[in-house]
């Protein structure tokens, strides 16, 4: 055997020895979806990035250019024991009732009609008992009401100050009511509901 | 003995469509060809099957704008040569001067000493160096001649025949080595 046909046998038999895949194909788009991944992982990360930053941008102007909107200063009435200086004329000795505490303190507005409505609740009325332990007060209890949110106003007098009245709203809503009684200012917020 | 594959442009040559399926076929009708050439070029299963798999992924990648411009086998055989030089580009391959020839080996030869003569093959083929050795295995198992040989590894002609003559007269002389320790 001459020195090329070596040669020939000598590559060809190496040839065959070479190593077989089978799937020769799918190791290449293997690899090919793996290398795609690979490159585009910094550029998801980054975008993932600059999302969560544009979302906390867009999140900041949203809250400057629309600013929540603030709670109600109407709180849901709650029922609990009256202070003692309120529980005249209940036969309870702790009588348990809704009823709203005014910003002094010193009034509380027992709500027998709860829930209050406007306009008035075909089963029941607007019933509120006005009591005070606050010292000064004389006269007719006038409250003067402003709507939260458009503004509305209303006014009404409880004649001989507080004690039961119907206090009946042009509509419902958180109203402020600001109290004068005597030489007695105070204010209370109360929450009127559509029936 | 040589070794002609001559499929080139014929039964292997698929469209030339963006398709994955167009890369699938060319694979499953070339890949055990290129896998032994890879292998008979690089001696390395691992280099063998890193070549290749670079070559094809860039080709699989790109087959469009390759098979646009180029035959899928021109394309595979030439940049699994330039990768394999690129590879052993530092390498140099030392030169054996023996004294014997060897003898033509016994056609009746048993198993053992058949491994012993592939042993020695492979081992003779390791002194070549990486030109020599792509323009033999390029004649030997891919039965080109020498004009295609050059295009393939863009030299002239002559620098073909030089490798080729050189690189078989190292291979010789190696085996002329191994045959007188054997003997």
């Amino acid at each position: 055997m001459n020195t090329d046909d070596l040669l020939t046998r000598a590559i060809a038999d190496l040839g065959a020895r070479a190593p077989h895949d089978p799937d020769l194909a799918g190791t290449i788009r293997r690899r090919s979806r793996w290398r795609i991944m690979v490159a585009a992982a910094p550029i998801a990360a980054a975008l993932a990035v600059l999302a969560v930053i544009v979302t906390v941008i867009a999140a900041r102007g949203s809250a400057t250019d629309h600013p929540a909107t603030a709670p109600s200063a109407c709180a849901p009435v709650s029922t609990a024991v009256l202070p003692t200086w309120a529980r005249d004329g209940f036969s309870d000795p702790e009588p348990s009732m809704p009823y709203v505490t005014s910003r002094s303190g010193h009034l509380v507005a027992i709500i027998f009609g709860d829930p209050l409505s406007s306009p008035e609740a075909p089963d029941h009325g607007n019933k509120i008992l006005w009591v005070s332990n606050a010292a000064g007060g004389s006269g007719d209890l006038v409250i003067t009401g402003t709507r939260e949110g458009d503004g509305e106003t209303m006014t009404t007098t409880l004649p001989g100050g507080p004690g039961p009245s119907l206090v009946d709203m042009p509509g419902p809503g958180c109203w402020h009511l600001e109290l004068a009684w005597g030489s007695i200012r105070d204010s209370i917020d109360l929450r009127y509901v559509s029936p | 003995m040589r070794t002609t594959r001559g499929g080139d442009a014929t039964a292997a040559r698929v469209n030339a469509t963006p398709h994955d399926g167009d890369f699938t076929a060319y694979v499953r009708a070339r890949g055990r060809d290129w896998e032994r050439y890879a292998y008979a070029l690089t001696g390395d299963p691992h280099q063998a099957q890193d070549v290749l798999q670079t070559v094809l992924l860039k080709m699989y990648r790109r087959w469009r704008r390759i098979t646009e411009i180029e035959a899928p086998d021109a394309y595979v055989r030439r940049m699994v040569t330039h990768a394999y030089l690129d590879t052993r580009r530092a390498r140099s391959a030392t030169e054996v001067p023996v004294a014997v020839v060897p003898d033509t080996p016994s056609p009746e030869i048993d198993p053992a000493e058949r491994v012993v003569d592939r042993d020695e093959l492979a081992q003779a083929l390791a002194v070549l160096s990486p030109h020599q050795r792509a323009v033999l295995v390029l004649r030997h198992l891919d039965g080109l001649d020498d004009e295609t040989i050059a295009a393939v590894l863009g030299c002239s002609v002559g620098t073909v025949r030089s490798h080729a003559s050189r690189g078989r007269e190292r291979f010789r002389l190696r085996l002329s080595t191994d045959q007188g320790d054997r003997g």
